[in-house]
């Protein structure tokens, strides 16, 4: 009898923590559908709102960019960290990449974009060494604006995309690149007919994580972009906290689950139906 | 198949090719001509080399000494992709993301082969190998022997000129192996492939190749016909991968041009031709192939000039169908074994009875002596 419960016991704390999610975010969703006023009046007046006003609708475009662009770099630069680690890394090198990506892992987000201002500020390193090798008389401008968010976004989606990454390459079958040599292919058409291929589904993961988490950040926006550089998690903090409009803030949070949802389908969905193509 | 790609028949040279891999050598100095148009069977034990000597001909594995020669051309430092060699791996190495009809025709698409040439050949080698079912199918799905037929008809899509083929057939079952070996055989020929095929099977070996090189530690001990293998192997190694011997340690008593005798102990002498090769003096090993001796009853006469004689006591009989396994005992406890036709039951043999084991003195073989080799 008891023994019939523990499972149920094991599950509870995580079940409970989901349900206070769950009440948290159908109360946002609740709000969403709220007039500004406070009057009661309920609708999509906030949604319309969102859709039609220019200046918000561009938070959302931008935020997408942003992702998207973050993403892109962070797999350009993420690949040939993660295969090199896999492929070509003795097993001393490959335990000291982990560490890092591992203390990239743990530090906290905060600590991590204070640690790129220290770089890329004022009078960061990046401009102290400018400076003192002449290439310029006065600071660049890296922080505050869009580039400052995109190392921001970079760095921090980075080792989510390579450990994603890692996955796929390690198991990569050697013997594979070798028949596709042997057959005659050079090396940059096995890199894209083989390997590249049979990569997919980390990419996609990879992909999938960065991007989302990209498009959902906030502190990034906020210390590297001071707060200027258009977000969808800045807007939603600025309106339902600073300017205390709880329905419009509420009605961005609920687009952004949206498409958030929309993009995990999608990209689920196409690594699903790649794998069932040659899988078991 | 239609030759898609220019055809020139090309020999290898190996010469005193070495492999190091992690401080152990696997490859120990190997000597192997091979003629343009040949085909070598490699056989010995796992773990002796084989596949290690095919990925270096191939240029998967650096040698750490020696040469490589493809049809005259220095191949050691020469990239896998630009030799032109075809090689069937022997975990077959498919495209998990291709069908079986584009992992055949990857090949021809990186020589740069242009579509309409591309199908002729997908649909021959699809006919050859019973594929044509198969061809929209991904290697997943597909069972141990027909990942092997895919990965054989991958491999000479591109008809290269030399062909590495690592147990090529050994996932197949009896009859398609036996029909697939001498289909291989002849598209081999027919085409002016030369070939390397590593197996297991000594019959495989024998009924496939032009000449076996059979392998132990890193090292080829001997090369030869199959015949030459069969008759006059140089060692009890050789001896015992292809078929079955029965041997006599002994020491050479005396020694004429023509003849040797042999102490053998127990007071009994056998004789044996003696060749360049045989040694005129000390320990040696007599061997003798199972199917070459005739239990005679005995009484029966026999030309002590022309046969060897040794008498044992029959210990059990095993009828296999066509073959008969006779097993002995002679009087020092040396085991032998008889294998005589299934027709030759005419006169029916006793267990327990005592009989003369008589062969030609021309078939016994002598090879030196081995500190107790197995
Ligand atoms: N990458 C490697 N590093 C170290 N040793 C290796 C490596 N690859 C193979 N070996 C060793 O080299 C020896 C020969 O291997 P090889 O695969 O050539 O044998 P083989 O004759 O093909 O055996 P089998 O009949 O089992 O396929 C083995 O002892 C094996 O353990
Ligand atoms: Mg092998």
């Amino acid at each position: 009898m008891i023994a019939r419960l523990v499972p149920y016991f094991l599950v509870a704390p995580a079940l409970l923590l989901i349900a206070v999610l769950l009440t948290g975010l159908s109360s946002v969703l609740g709000w969403s559908f709220q007039s500004s006023a406070g009057d009661g009046a309920a609708g999509l007046v906030q949604y319309a709102n969102l859709a039609t006003n220019e200046s918000y609708r561009h938070f959302f475009t931008y935020s997408l960019w942003l992702a998207a662009i973050s993403t892109f770099v962070a797999l350009l630069l993420g690949f040939p960290v993660a295969y090199y680690m896999e492929i070509n890394a003795s097993p001393s090198q490959r335990k000291w990449i982990f560490a890092g990506l591992l203390a990239m892992f743990l530090s906290d987000y905060v600590l991590k974009m204070f640690g790129l201002i220290l770089i890329l500020g004022r009078s960061g390193l990046v401009n102290r060494l400018a400076m003192w090798l002449g290439v310029t008389d006065a600071p660049f401008k890296l922080m505050y604006n869009e580039f400052g968010v995109l190392v921001g976004l970079v760095s921090g989606i980075l080792p989510y995309m390579i450990l994603s990454l890692n996955g796929v390459i390690a198991r990569l079958d050697k013997r594979l690149h070798e028949a596709a040599s042997v057959l005659g292919a050079p090396p940059w058409r096995i890199f894209l007919l083989i390997t590249l291929p049979l990569c997919v589904p980390g990419i996609l993961a990879g992909t999938m994580l960065s991007f989302l988490l990209s498009l959902n950040s906030f502190v990034t926006p906020m210390l590297l972009g001071g707060g200027r550089v258009d977000m969808i998690a800045v807007l939603i903090f600025d309106q339902a906290i600073n300017l205390a409009n709880l329905p419009l803030g509420s009605a961005a949070a609920g687009v952004l689950f949206l498409i958030s949802g929309a993009v995990i389908l999608l990209l689920n969905g196409l690594g699903d139906r790649y794998q069932k193509r040659f899988q078991r | 198949m239609t030759p898609s790609l220019s055809f020139k028949k090309r020999g290898i040279t190996l010469s005193g090719l070495s492999v190091e891999l992690q401080g152990k050598r696997i490859l120990d100095d190997v000597d192997l001509e091979i003629f343009p148009g040949e085909i070598i069977a490699l056989l010995g034990p796992s773990g002796c080399g084989k596949t290690t000597m095919l990925r270096a001909i191939a240029g998967l594995q650096r040698p750490s000494a020696g040469e490589i020669v493809v049809g005259g051309q220095a191949m050691t430092d020469v990239a896998p992709y630009r030799r032109n060699v075809g090689m069937v791996f022997q975990s077959y190495a498919l495209f998990p993301h291709m069908t079986v009809a584009e992992n055949i025709v990857f090949g021809l698409k990186m020589h740069g082969v242009a579509p309409a040439e591309r199908a002729v050949v997908l649909d021959a080698a699809l006919t050859m190998l019973e594929l044509s079912a198969l061809r929209d199918a991904y290697p997943a799905r597909l069972s141990g022997g027909q990942q092997q037929r895919v990965a054989i008809a991958r491999s000479i899509a591109t008809q290269p000129s030399v062909l590495l083929l690592d147990e090529p057939l050994s996932a197949l079952d009896k009859k398609l192996k036996d029909d697939m070996r001498s289909e291989l055989r002849t598209l081999l020929k027919k085409v002016g492939m030369t070939a390397i095929i590593v197996t297991h099977d000594q019959e495989e070996a024998l009924a496939i190749a032009d000449r076996v090189a059979v392998m132990n530690e890193g090292r080829i001990v001997q090369i030869g016909t199959g015949g030459d293998l069969y008759h006059n192997p140089n060692c009890r190694f050789v001896a015992d991968f292809v078929g079955y011997m029965n041997y006599f340690e002994g020491s050479i008593r005396s020694g004429s041009d023509q003849r040797l005798e042999l102490d053998i102990g127990d007071a009994r002498l056998l004789k044996a031709r003696s060749s360049a090769e045989t040694p005129a003096t000390g320990h040696v090993t007599v061997a003798i192939r199972p199917e070459a001796i005739t239990p005679m009853p005995k009484s029966a006469p026999v030309d002590q000039d022309e046969f060897n004689i040794v008498p044992a006591c029959l210990i059990s009989e095993e009828f296999l169908g066509i073959v008969t396994y006779l097993r002995f005992q002679d009087g020092k406890g040396r085991d032998l074994l008889v294998i005589r036709s299934g027709q030759s039951r005419a006169s029916p043999l006793r267990v327990g009875e005592h009989y003369d084991l008589a062969w030609p003195i021309d078939v016994t073989t002598l090879m030196p002596a081995e500190p107790q080799a197995a």
